[in-house]
């Protein structure tokens, strides 16, 4: 082992060392796979609430949580140490996330109007009367490149940075793509002004 | 509008704190000179507002990491389930693996065994040799053999080697730690009783160092205590007895008549000889070995006479070191505690065996042992038993007898430190009644055996046991009521004498001269 990578072991506190994805990961790679199970436990909460905000959905959020850990434990021997172990288990889940909605997508197509309706993520406006209710609607119609980086910036804090590499895009695209969805979102609010105030 | 939309896209990116420091100036500038675009970050706020606001976070759910687990175990690989199952897996194998084995060599195990048995019954094996060279085996212990079919292992703590038969008539040995009768000099008394002459002595020795040198292979032992037995043991016991009384018969028939009942003889039946002779060539090298752990038969090859070769040679090299050969000291140990499971100090199997504090019997039921039939040995055994110990009690052996000076002298053994002096041997007949009298009063005491009501020596040894002789004891009342009516008989007897001496008396005063008449 090379001094300076020494150094830097020792410049490193020894908790954070014990405790921090990347310890856990190595020890992982090492073969104590019950290390996997601390990194489910310190991420999962964040994981199924991107799913949530992503889908609007919570009946599917276990079931593809689930998926991502389980792509993540097959994949975890081959991680590269290159970026944050939270970027790439964030980009994960968003695909995850992409790929559920193809699929409904395409079911979509087989199965009968009135059920694809039934299906829809949010109940109406008129149904609900709510207004936090009314602005998930309103997100839900946004499309889904504009909708996530909205929702990832405005409820889970994510940086730009932090969002371009979750969805693989330039920040500029990042900042335009929120900016869009903001627009968006006011247009389709306008006609229900009255029921937010 | 390209411009205004990209002040908004700046706007926004302010909103979020997203802005160079440089981005953030300039645009701050722009927002207090411009309405529109301070109009359009207040609804750029509200609506950041409303999306902020708009959502909870989800619930935990409790049961996400057990379900995920369960998920990625039953995704696990092929190889990774086998892991999970290679101890019953490799047990399945090893089974599977012997049971291939086993069946293309079926015998394996049973080799194995039969392998291990004889590696340990090759320990035991190891370096036996003969027992009467290594114990100081005399004639007085191979007649004690031929008459009561014990030999000595080990003098020191009266260990010996006890052959018998059971009352089904099978044979049996036994080890025994008990204190057998020692320095008896039976053969001695055998000798005096038939009262041989100095020629039928040597005879009669010579015999013994016969049968002697043969049993040299009947008998082995070694340093690892094992007793290795010839099952021609028991016939080799039967012909040394037989030739004995032959030869005892022959030598002087009538002093051997005189311990023996006059319907035996072993001289006439020539088939007796026939049977000894028969008994003595057999070679038979089936062996019982009796070991502190294990009991068990194996043939066993002992060249006696590659044995006595092999000792004369090391005896001479040794003779000139001045050194003796070292002789094996048997101690056969076996744990007396043993219990098996159901607590009892026996087990049957090939042998059946029974452990005692003092004594191992083993009976042997299914060995191999040569049929040699001695003629009417079976239906004489009764009869060789009361010869052996007739001859100890012939009156040839009753002490001679020495008077002198009023004085009786009794030399047991012709030994002079075991003799017995009678001071006064004139018999006082008045005492003997006397002593005889009270003999039958103290008949109805409870310890009449044990009190010595009279000092006359000779009537306690005419008297040694009333109890076996006496036939009436046991029946005090009967015998005291005949002692009774005896007295009065006595006493009335007495009277008429008396009576009749008065009368006599009487008659010869007054009239003297009528006597003589």
């Amino acid at each position: 082992m090379s001094s300076k990578k020494e150094k830097e072991e020792l410049a490193q506190p020894q908790i954070l060392k014990l405790d921090d994805d990347f310890s856990l990961i190595k020890r992982f790679i090492d073969g104590d796979e019950s290390t996997f199970r601390l990194l489910v436990q310190r991420h999962q909460e964040k994981v199924r609430n991107i799913i949530y905000l992503t889908l609007g959905l919570s009946e599917a959020v276990d079931d593809i949580a689930q998926e991502v850990f389980i792509t993540v434990y097959r994949n975890l021997k081959r991680f590269r140490f290159e970026s944050q172990f939270t970027t790439w288990l964030y980009r994960i889940t968003v695909n995850k996330c992409k790929d559920h909605l193809r699929k409904k997508n395409v079911r979509k197509i087989f199965v009968p109007l009135k059920e694809a309706d039934d299906r829809t993520s949010y109940s109406s406006s008129t149904e609900e009367g709510d207004i936090s209710n009314i602005v998930k609607n309103a997100i839900s119609k946004l499309p889904y490149k504009l909708r996530v980086p909205l929702l990832l910036k405005d409820i889970e804090g994510f940086s730009y940075q932090e969002i371009s590499e979750t969805m693989n895009c330039e920040i500029g695209t990042v900042k335009s793509r929120i900016f869009r969805a903001r627009t968006g979102l006011k247009k389709i609010l306008e006609p229900l002004e009255a029921e937010l105030i | 509008m390209r411009k205004n939309t990209k002040e908004y896209e700046l706007l926004s990116a302010y909103l979020d704190d997203e802005l160079s420091p440089e981005e953030k100036t300039e645009l701050e500038q722009k927002i207090r000179s411009s309405l529109e675009l301070r109009k359009q970050l207040e609804d750029l706020q509200r609506i950041k507002k409303l999306t902020s606001s708009s959502y909870k976070r989800i619930q935990e759910s409790p049961y996400f990491e057990t379900r995920l687990f369960a998920e990625i175990d039953s995704r696990s690989p092929w190889y990774k389930k086998i892991l999970t199952w290679s101890p019953a897996i490799s047990l399945a194998v090893l089974t599977i693996s012997i049971m291939v084995v086993l069946n293309f060599n079926p015998d394996l195990i049973k080799n194995l065994v039969e392998e291990q048995k004889s590696n340990i019954a090759g320990f035991y094996k190891e370096n036996l040799q003969p027992l009467l060279f290594t114990s100081d085996i005399n004639n007085e212990d191979i007649f004690n053999f031929a008459m009561y079919k014990q030999l000595p292992l080990d003098k020191q703590n009266n260990q010996y080697l006890q052959l018998g038969y059971d009352p089904q008539g099978k044979e049996f040995v036994e080890i025994r730690n008990v204190n057998a009768p020692q320095n008896e000099n039976n053969f001695e008394k055998f000798v005096m009783a038939l009262d041989l002459n100095e020629i039928q002595k040597k005879q009669i020795d010579s015999i013994i160092e016969k049968y002697a040198d043969e049993l040299g292979n009947q008998i082995l032992v070694n340093e690892n205590n094992t007793v290795a037995i010839n099952s021609n043991l028991w016939n080799y016991q039967r012909a040394i007895q037989s030739d004995l009384f032959a030869f005892a018969e022959n030598s002087n028939s009538n002093e051997f008549h005189k311990f023996v009942p006059s319907t035996v003889s072993f001289i006439s039946d020539p088939k007796v000889d026939e049977a000894v002779k028969k008994c003595r060539t057999t070679k038979n090298k089936n062996y019982i070995i009796l070991t502190p752990d294990s009991i068990f038969s194996e043939p066993l090859e002992f060249d006696f006479k590659k044995f006595k070769e092999g000792l004369k040679d090391a005896e001479a090299k040794l003779d000139e070191q001045n050194k003796q050969l070292r002789k094996i000291k048997v101690k056969f140990n076996y744990d007396s505690t043993w219990k098996d499971k159901n607590g009892k100090h026996s087990w049957h199997k090939n042998f059946n065996v029974y452990i005692d504090t003092n004594i191992c019997r083993v009976n042997i039921p299914n060995i191999d042992i040569p049929d040699i039939n001695i003629p009417d040995y079976d239906s004489l055994v009764g009869v060789f038993d009361s010869i052996a110990s007739n001859f100890k009690f012939y009156s040839k052996y009753i002490p001679r007898i020495e008077y002198f000076d009023n004085k009786m002298k009794f030399h047991f053994n012709d030994d002079s430190t075991n003799t017995l002096e009678l001071n006064d041997f004139s018999i006082d007949i008045d005492s003997i009644m006397q002593a005889q009298s009270e003999l039958m009063d103290s008949l109805g005491g409870q310890n009449w055996r044990y009190n010595s009501p009279f000092n006359d020596s000779l009537v306690m040894r005419g008297f040694p046991d009333f109890k076996r002789f006496f036939k009436y004891f046991g029946q005090e009342n009967d015998m005291k009521k005949q002692m009774e009516e005896l007295k009065k008989e006595i006493q009335k007897f007495r009277e008429e004498m008396q009576d009749w001496r008065k009368e006599f008396k009487h008659e010869t005063k007054s009239d003297p001269k009528k006597i003589y008449d």
